[in-house]
């Protein structure tokens, strides 16, 4: 963790609660209370360095079909409602809790059908390390270039734009089981 | 080049941000650090509070003799299929019967209309003026002040005098874009030069009148045009103090000759924010547009730097003319809750940042609840929202 972080956890009286969580087996109830009282940028950078540490900069692009059968990562299903429902921030605090209470044999991932891309991609910031989206239906943020390979191009530069890298490998095979 | 850590010591320190200091921000991978370093100077200047204002916009005409390549507002000519120039009847009647009282600005930008005289928009002004005088007139902005002036043979100054008699207040950020002559070239070639939109902010600075200014980010410019903007607007806000708000504008690429081009994320909207808001130390607010950037990563913007949501807005074209999504406006309800559930205090502000009301923050964050929640049920606390592994 670099100095910043360090000194922001330090005066949210959480340094107890980071060393428990730099271990990467989850936190407990009470020190999710704690985390959850207190600002969201610190959780964050918790979170970012609680898996830089255990889960590497890799980021897995998975479709929901392939994404159905992995089980070595939790899927979160987040209430995007979002008219009375939670708002972004709140949707990127429970990410990044989620990040701090999950083991760290275990993937992180959300949906960016559910979430919308632009907060998937603030996620990967938040803790997670997956994005579950569909190549095919596009979103048409590069509008003149529709389809699966757009949108594979338009998600590898939402994730290399955070610093990471995008593995698309699952998706691949789903394209190939469909062609 | 310096550092992160060694431009957040100069920055805390109290000196002044260099072009490479920005430009190194502009290229520091770790955001969460550069939000926190922002965050640290907003909560300096404005504690948790976080502005929005209950206004209108309005557009009079979309006719525009410009031919920017990101606008799919303007129609070039009066007769083209979409081309729409209001009447005055019709626009006085929007305000009069504009539902809701506490409204408190109009704020309205035009296409460049080659066929209205002068008088028609002083004659607009004073109109609103007569319903609803209450209502404070941000219009215009720079590059429509300087096309009056070149147009119908006056000074800036002059331009702004005349619409300051007919009821005009304070001037918008927009037309801005970039004011780099590699990149406005391509990008605007014919309207208003970076320098000459400027010299329309000064003039009305220099006339005691208070403006906002803005940058159109993520199409064609690089981080280096984009730290030499932010610092022309540092430059000519030392001189005239008179800039109270910048807002960074994304470039959206939907119905215009930019299609080719891949829209900001919201990484680098957020990154846009931070940097902003440590380079420009003598500019009071940054805003986080909702309309520009979406509600989500306006609401996480105000923990990176911006304290300002902008308003209700209620009918908004220009950027859904490019293909946003949001809606066309908010309820004062909604940006209350945005900005209470970022655990920010709401103020209702006027134009000029007079404080309309300022309302109590959240008892508890959102996500504090449901951890009290889970754990008072004795549910697993594994994750708080629903998941399958």
């Amino acid at each position: 963790m670099g100095r910043m972080l360090t000194a922001a956890i330090e005066r949210s009286g959480l340094a107890d609660v980071a060393e428990r969580a730099l271990l990467g087996k989850g936190v407990d109830a009470a020190d999710m209370e704690r985390l959850a009282r207190a600002d969201v940028l610190v959780v964050a950078g918790l979170a970012d360095a609680v898996r830089a540490k255990h889960r590497g900069d890799e980021v897995r692009v998975l479709s929901p079909d392939v994404a159905r059968g992995a089980s070595d990562m939790i899927k979160l299903d987040l209430d995007a409602s979002r008219a009375e429902g939670p708002t972004g921030q709140d949707l990127l605090m429970q990410i990044a809790l989620a990040r701090l209470s999950t083991p760290c044999t275990q993937g992180l991932a959300v949906s960016a059908e559910q979430i919308g891309l632009e907060l998937a991609q603030t996620a990967l910031v938040f803790g997670a390390d997956a994005i579950i989206g569909d190549l095919v239906a596009s979103k048409r943020t590069l509008p003149l270039l529709d389809g699966a390979q757009a949108r594979k191009t338009e998600l590898e530069g939402l994730i290399q734009r955070t610093g990471r890298t995008a593995r698309f490998v699952e998706v691949e095979q789903a394209l190939e089981q469909r062609s | 080049m310096s550092t992160f850590a060694e431009i957040a010591d100069k920055h805390r320190a109290g000196e002044r941000l260099s072009y490479e200091d920005g430009l190194a921000l502009m290229l520091e991978p770790d955001l969460l650090k550069l939000g926190a370093l922002a965050n640290e100077t907003r909560e300096k200047l404005h504690g948790d509070r976080t502005f929005f204002n209950v206004n209108m916009r309005y557009e009079a005409t979309n006719v525009c003799e410009a031919s920017c390549s990101f606008c799919a507002f303007a129609k070039l000519e009066a007769h083209m299929p979409g081309a729409r120039t209001v009447s005055h009847e019709e626009a006085w009647k929007a305000l009069a019967e504009f539902p809701d009282p506490k409204l408190t600005e109009l704020h309205m930008v035009n296409g460049l209309h080659p066929g209205l005289p002068f008088e028609w928009y002083e004659d607009l002004l004073r109109g609103w003026k007569r319903v609803r005088p209450e209502v404070h007139l941000k219009c215009f902005t720079g590059v429509e002040i300087h096309y009056f002036a070149e147009k119908f043979g006056m000074t800036h100054k002059e331009v702004l005098q005349r619409l300051q008699a007919a009821g005009l207040s304070s001037m918008p950020g927009g037309g801005a874009e970039i004011f780099h002559p590699d990149v406005r070239t391509r990008i605007a070639p014919d309207k208003a030069t970076g320098e000459q939109y400027l010299a329309a902010h000064r003039a009305a600075h220099e006339l005691g009148m208070k403006t906002n200014v803005t940058m159109l980010y993520g199409h064609i410019e690089t981080f280096e045009h984009r730290v030499d903007h932010l610092l022309k607007i540092r430059e000519l806000q030392d001189v005239t103090g008179g800039f109270q708000c910048f807002i960074p504008l994304a470039f959206h690429n939907e119905n215009n000759s930019l299609q080719k081009l891949p829209e900001p994320t919201a990484i680098d909207d957020l990154r846009v924010i931070a940097v902003s808001r440590l380079l420009l130390d003598n500019v009071p607010h940054i805003k986080a547009y909702w309309v520009s950037m979406g509600m989500d990563t306006a609401q996480i913007a105000l923990r990176f730097g911006a304290d300002d949501l902008d308003g209700t807005i209620v009918s908004e074209t220009i950027y859904h003319s490019a293909g946003s999504k949001v809606p066309m406006g908010l309820t004062r309800d909604q940006l209350i809750r945005l900005i209470r559930e970022a655990g920010r205090v709401p103020v209702e502000r006027d134009t000029q940042y007079g404080v309309v009301e300022e309302l109590p923050r959240a008892a508890m964050p959102e996500a504090a609840m449901k951890v009290r929640e889970r754990n008072a049920e004795r549910k697993s606390l594994r994750v708080l929202a629903g998941a399958s592994s």
